[in-house]
Order: structure tokens, then sequence, then C-alpha cells
């Protein structure tokens, strides 16, 4: 099985070079010239321009620039910002807490409230809880996430004032209402999935017979139908995955917090390239990474697929 | 499916059975004079019948008839600017209240229908067209463009598709009609994925080789042999796709990557109302609102249809 893990960790190297290549082509295809959005202010004379841009390399041919770049990010030197001039690594580095957080404790809240709704549902089949839950369901995922995140800042921040509107932190309260805006979609698929996965696996076998043994509803629930019902939700959670790291980004716009998913949206605006191509393909990478963690769930999950 | 039935009404004796024709042309006969049942109109009934279903239908409906005759609904007209009724809370005048510059948000919602259903339908139109065409093509031909192009396509797979259609946004400009293109390559990978599953599978029935025995070019047989049968699930994919592209533009243009000021664009408004979040919330409840709704309509059928042609629900 570490055979498997580690096969697929070296996967990761050519998709993420794939990845840098798709990224590298697609911003150079812009019209705008980098240089020319560094030169905001009154005009600059052709001299300057040309040592700037000598000075960011980009008067090289395309082809080194691109091994250039690629053989720096894989010894970790992610290059300076073309917009603020500031070490893309520094740059990262200190986005990535606010991101890490945000993405994790949402795909938290999704995975726990959304399995319990989803099996709750289940066991109660039909009763006006299980449809008002998927109801509910059905509105989380269609309501846009930036849309619900300006709602709850309304509410609970603007009329409410139960929580900071423009501090900057780390601490619980300030992520609260980003996170549980974020969650809100993954949560309703997961609830939505695993009511119909619990719903299936209530009709086994084994389920009966683990009723007959004299087990109590609940123990039959928790230690046999939630089990064998988490199978196809793990799919989900992975999909969804990466998903919530790119709704995230919108999110951390709504909410103002420093993550990476606003370098992202400056460094495209400022066509900083260095930036772009460090950060788009670091996500890749660390989505790549968390599909393979989802699947050593799986093998977790289910001793069937341990060799 | 006809001809069980078929056989079966004539063993009832529904249908006069000849005693002295050979079985097969009485079998015709009992098949021949009943209407045929296609998967297609099963699919439909079943659709007709589910309640969610018909909310979805009924809600769409509702959406495309407000789109097609927002001029003639529309209090107001959508751009025009009028200062002195700014930010006026809703009202018998403005039941949806007025914006910054005085605009009617009911009529700017009402035009907005319009465009989030062309952004949908134009970004489907593309992911299915351009899936499909790398489906079928890589499917069919196989062998080692099939690896390439699978590997390209398991590379785009890896980019988060709001990144990747930001990306695109960016590479080519915002704009409305950029955000439909880039919603629509953004889904592309998982489309032609699905299509060349279907394909391969295809490629193994018999008629595929009957059809090369008699000689038919290649490209014959992916075009009407393989492709009428390999589009079913990329059609239902397509349907369910139309809610996902919506919401994917209207954050890019909450973003400031899809339509300009002043287009009344749904998310395009809901950025601008977030700036007067405090004095004017109307300006973010409405758009917001009218975007979850036409989703869920759109999400349901979708829904709808892809359960009425799942196999393991067939009556």
């Amino acid at each position: 099985m570490w055979k498997e893990v580690i096969r697929r960790l070296l996967l990761i190297i050519p998709v993420a070079v794939g990845v840098y290549t798709v990224v590298f082509l697609m911003i150079r295809i812009v019209p705008g010239d980098p240089v020319l959005a560094l030169v905001e202010e009154g005009a600059m004379s052709a001299d300057r321009m040309e040592s700037i841009r000598h000075e960011l390399g980009l008067d090289r041919p395309v082809y080194v620039q691109y091994f250039d770049y690629l053989v720096r990010l894989a010894s970790f030197d992610l290059g300076v910002s073309f917009n603020t001039g500031q070490p893309v690594k520094k740059m990262i580095l200190e986005a990535l807490p606010y991101s890490l957080q945000l993405t994790a404790v949402a795909m938290f809240i999704a995975t726990v409230f959304g399995l319990l709704t989803g099996t709750l549902s289940a066991v109660r089949h039909n009763s006006w809880a299980d449809t008002a839950a998927m109801v509910l369901a059905v509105v989380g995922i269609a309501a846009p996430d930036f849309w619900l995140g300006l709602l709850l800042i309304l509410v609970f921040v603007l009329r409410l004032g139960w929580f900071p509107l423009t501090e900057v932190g780390l601490s619980w309260n300030i992520l609260l209402l980003p996170a549980v805006t974020l969650a809100v979609r993954p949560m309703a698929s997961i609830a939505r999935l695993s009511r119909a996965s619990c719903l299936e696996v209530l009709h086994e076998c084994y389920v009966t017979t683990a009723r007959a043994k004299g087990l109590g509803e609940r123990t039959v629930v928790l230690r046999h139908v939630v089990r064998n019902a988490l199978i196809p939700v793990t799919t989900i959670i992975g999909l969804d995955l990466g998903a919530t790291i790119s709704n995230a980004m919108v999110i951390e716009v709504v909410f103002a917090r420093p993550g990476i998913g606003r370098i992202i949206l400056v460094a495209i605006q400022h066509h900083d390239f260095p930036t772009i191509q460090a950060t788009v393909t670091l996500s890749c990478i660390f989505y790549a990474v968390m599909n393979i963690l989802v699947d050593l769930g799986y093998v977790a999950l289910d001793p069937r697929l341990r060799t | 499916m006809a001809d069980r039935q078929g056989i079966e009404q004539g063993a009832q004796g529904a249908l006069p059975m000849s005693t002295t024709a050979s079985p097969g042309q009485s079998d015709d006969w009992a098949v021949a004079s009943r209407k045929p049942r296609s998967l297609t109109s099963d699919a439909l009934r079943r659709m007709a019948r589910s309640p969610s279903g018909r909310i979805g239908a009924i809600g769409l409906s509702i959406l495309v008839l407000i789109a097609l005759a927002a001029a003639w609904i529309a209090p107001y007209d959508p751009l025009a600017v009028d200062p002195p009724s700014a930010f006026q809370a809703p009202n018998p005048q403005h039941l949806m209240g007025t914006d910054q510059y005085g605009r009617d948000v009911l009529s700017r919602v009402l035009f907005g229908t319009r465009l989030s259903l062309l952004i949908g339908l134009v970004a489907t139109a593309v992911a299915f067209s351009l899936g499909v065409a790398v489906g079928l093509f890589s499917g069919y031909v196989g062998a080692v463009t099939d690896l390439v192009v699978m590997r390209i396509v398991d590379i785009m797979i890896a980019i988060p598709s709001q990144l990747m259609a930001l990306t695109i946004v960016a590479a080519m400009g915002p704009s409305l009609r950029n955000v439909m293109i880039a919603t629509g390559i953004s889904a592309v990978p998982r489309f032609s994925r699905l299509v060349r599953s279907t394909v391969l599978s295809a490629k193994q029935n018999d008629y595929v080789l009957a059809a090369r025995t008699v000689g038919c070019t290649g490209g014959r047989i992916a075009i009407r042999h393989i492709l009428p049968n390999a589009v079913g699930p990329a059609l239902i994919l397509a349907a369910i796709y139309v809610s996902w592209a919506i919401l994917l533009a209207a954050g890019l243009s909450f973003l400031g990557m899809g339509a300009q000021p002043p287009t009344p664009e749904w998310g395009l408004m809901l950025s601008n109302g977030r700036q007067y979040l405090r004095v004017a919330p109307w300006l973010t409840t409405f758009p917001g609102l009218a975007i979850m709704i036409t989703v869920v309509a759109i999400n349901l059928l979708g829904d709808a249809l892809r359960d009425a042609f799942d196999p393991r629900l067939t009556t």
C-alpha cells in the first residue's frame, strides 16, 4: 500500500510541471504588459522601461524564462513579485496560515454537520425533519456563497454586532463567519449524498442482522450504517475539496481575509507572473496531495481495499 | 422493451394471433401495431411525474418567460440613472428599491435574468461541444493520441475550476463574453472524460465492426454510429452544468472579472451592493435571491433528468 502512496506522490511531479506549463502559457498570451502595469504614474522613458524589463527578466526568450522559473520552483526559490517587489515565498508563507485555517475548518464543519444531517435524515426517512433538511440542502447548494457571506455579515456583524468587522487575525472570532459561509455548499452536498448512501445501506442484510442481534438502533446506525455509507461520501469530500479551495478565494475577498486567494487575485490583476505561477502551481500540488490523503481515507474505511 | 410487451399482449389474447402464420410473422404484427416507447419518452414521462422535476420545469419556464419579456415587464429602464431617487428602500414605486445611481433594482434583476440564462447556455454549449469533440476524437482514435490527450485532461482537472476559469478570463481580459468562454473551457476536461469513457464502451459494439466491414471510413463511423450513442450522459451532465456555469460566472463577475458596469448582471450587482451593505442591504439581497432561485430551478430539473435516465430506476 505504501508503494502505491509513494507512486502517487511521485506522479504529482509531472502533473505539477504540466500545471505550471499551462499557467505559464495562459498568462503569456495576455496582451497586457506587466511593465506597463507598473508604470501608472506619469510617463516613463523607453530606456527606463527597458531596464525594468531587464531586471524582471522579461527580455529573455520565452523558453529561457520557462525553464529558469521551473528550475527555481523546484528549488523553492519562488522569485520576486512584479507588483509588490517582495519575495513570493514570503508572501505565500504569510498568507498560508489564514487560508489553511479557513479551508480546514470549513471542510471539518461541512463533513461533521453534513454527515450528521444526512444520517439523521435517512434514519427519519420522509419525516418533516427529513424534508426540511433536504430542502435546505438544495438551497445550500444553489445559493452563491459570496451572497451568503454578505448576508451573514449584514445580520451578525452590522446589525447584531456579534463579530468584528475589520480585525485581522487567526482567532476563532474572526474565523467563524467565513468558515461557516464556506462550509455551506459542501455541507449541503455531503448531507444529500450521505442521506442517499445511508438509505441504501439501511436496506442491507447486515443491518437487519444487527437489529436481530438485539443491538440498539443507535449502535446499529453508528457502528454499521455510517461506516459503510461513508465510502461514497469520501469521494464527494475529495471533489468538494477542490471546489472549496477555489471558493475560499471569493470568501477571502468578501470577508477581507489576507489569504492566498487574495494574493492570486491581485497578482492576476497586475500581471504579476511569478506570483501567479507560484501560487497556482502550489495550489494544485496541495489539491493533489489532499486527494491522496482522501484516497488513504478510503483504504482506512474499507478493509476490503487493504492489500 | 417494446418487443417484450408486444409479445405479452399477444399472449394475453389482446391481439389476434394467427395460428397458421409463422411465429415470427405474428410477433412482428403484434409489435408493429403498438406505439413504440422509446427510452426518451419513458424518461420524459418519469420526469413529469417527479415533484422536484415539475417544480424545476415550472421555475425554469417562468425564468425563460421573464428573460424573453424583460423589456415589457420591467417598470423602468435598467440603465436609467435617476440621482434624486438614489438609495430608496423597497417601496411601491420601486419594488426592490434603488441603487446609488437611482436605478430601479427590480428592472435590473429582471434584465439580469437574460444575461444569466445566456451565460449558462453559452458556457454549457462551449463545454459540451468542445468536450464531446475532444472525448470522441481521443476515445475513437485511441493509442498514443488518447494517452497524450488524457494526460493533458488530467492536468487540467488538477486545477480547480474556478481558478482555471479565473486564469483564462485574466488571460483574455475581463468581459462578459470572455467569462462565458472561460466558464465553458473550464468544464471541457470533465465532459471529455465522460464522453471518452462512453465512446470506449460504444466502440466494442458489433455495429462498429459491421460498419467497418462494409467499408465505412473511420470518420463516418465515429460521427454516424458512435456519437449518437455516446452523447447521452454528456447531455445530462450539460443539463446539470448550466446551473454551475451560472454560479461560476456570477462569482467571476463579483470579483470584477466578468460583466463590467453598468451591465445589470447579478454577480456584478452583488459586488456593487457590497459597498453599501450597511445602508442599502436590498442591493445585495435581491440579486442573490435571483441567482439562488435560478440555480435551484435548473438543479431540480437537471436532477430529475438524471434520475429519469438512471438505468437502475427503470421500471
